[in-house]
């Protein structure tokens, strides 16, 4: 295998988890998550070549998959591939897939931007590289989160 | 804060589970890396490939009529200044979602609805003078055509017509299919500035 293929099959194999949760998180079903990670993988290996270090390769991976789930167009299928998934991650039957139903009831809740911002909170992200990604600067991001939390909160506890 | 502890951990069970799943495979890496572009890229590519060709049958026609070449060369600077402007207007190119921020390509995809609108708006403005003069040079100064028998010279005018016609319709649905993404894409980001 050639040196950027290379590259890219170690960055995704690194990352693959990030990136599904991502796309999981953004996606009404696991079906439009698989075709959105796919758009994000190709987005992704289409802009390797351009990526010249400088922010990290971490915040660029969420930067590229996140803008692929805000400008992913849901009346295109494109998964052609079967993507291979721990069924208990999303069976109703595991208390794992549970848990990851609470989380995305939850998340998908929120408005596109809030989700954005608490899935790379949730990923334990400083403000101003949150910040970076998402196009506003830390102290918003600090205003943000706050009302985002308080939003949750209602979510969780609807009384 | 339990609710925001509660959901760190269920991200991390989740991440930790996708973790030990294949998720990856050859096959999926070899189509990943075989794309070539998306629906939007290739709408222009094949503006791009269809304008020669138009461009050639045109030619063909004006040498057939022995009208002026001008027809031709003039729905090429048309047709080109068009297909230029759509490398700006339809496309996300992987640069965009490369080094935007969301609210950079927020902006970026509702400027892009504006001017697209603007665009058909000259194209039409500036396609309906081409096709009347297009039709006065092949058909009123044409000495062949207006030398042809009458029920002929109309089914020619009615071919051609409904060619017109066709093409429209075809156009009408592309901007439609434009129209619907960016609509999606814009439904998506007006939750942004709540």
């Amino acid at each position: 295998m050639k040196g950027p293929e290379q590259a890219f099959e170690l960055l995704v194999k690194e990352y693959k988890s990030t990136i599904y949760s991502i796309c999981y998180m953004f996606a009404q079903n696991k079906a439009e998550a698989d075709d959105l990670f796919q758009e994000a993988l190709i987005n992704l290996w289409q802009g390797s070549c351009g990526f010249r270090g400088e922010s990290s390769l971490k915040s660029w991976v969420y930067r590229v998959t996140l803008n692929t789930c805000i400008s992913y167009k849901r009346k295109k299928k494109i998964t052609t591939v079967d993507i291979d998934i721990a069924p208990d991650a999303f069976s109703e039957e595991s208390a794992e897939g549970r848990q990851t139903r609470m989380l995305h009831d939850r998340i998908s809740q929120l408005g596109p931007m809030d989700r954005a911002i608490i899935l790379l909170w949730l990923e334990n992200m400083p403000y101003d590289e949150i910040g970076a990604i998402v196009g506003m600067n830390a102290k918003a991001i600090g205003v943000r989160l706050v009302r985002i939390k308080e939003k949750l909160k209602k979510i969780s506890n609807p009384e | 804060m339990d609710e925001l502890n509660e959901m760190r951990l269920q991200m991390a069970a989740m991440k930790q589970s996708l973790d030990k799943s294949q998720i990856i495979s050859k096959k999926l890496l070899a189509k990943v890396m075989g794309s070539k572009a998306s629906l939007l890229n290739k709408i222009v590519i094949g503006e791009v490939v269809l304008l020669p060709v138009i461009f050639l049958i045109i030619l063909g026609i004006c040498y057939a009529c022995k009208s002026t070449l001008w027809v031709a060369w003039v729905f090429l600077i048309i047709g080109g200044a068009d297909t230029i402007l759509d490398f700006w207007t339809i496309r996300i190119g992987p640069k965009k979602l490369n080094s935007y921020s969301m609210l950079e390509l927020k902006k970026f995809i509702v400027k892009q609805k504006k001017v697209r609108r603007l665009q058909a708006v000259i194209a039409v403005v500036v396609m309906i003078p081409w096709l009347l003069w297009t039709y006065y040079e092949w058909c009123h100064l044409n000495i062949f055509f207006t030398t042809l028998d009458e029920t002929l010279r109309w089914t020619i005018l009615f071919i051609v017509g409904i060619s017109v016609v066709v093409a429209i319709v075809v156009v009408i649905l592309i901007m439609k299919k434009l129209d619907s993404i960016n609509d999606d894409m814009v439904a998506d980001i007006d939750e942004f500035t709540e």
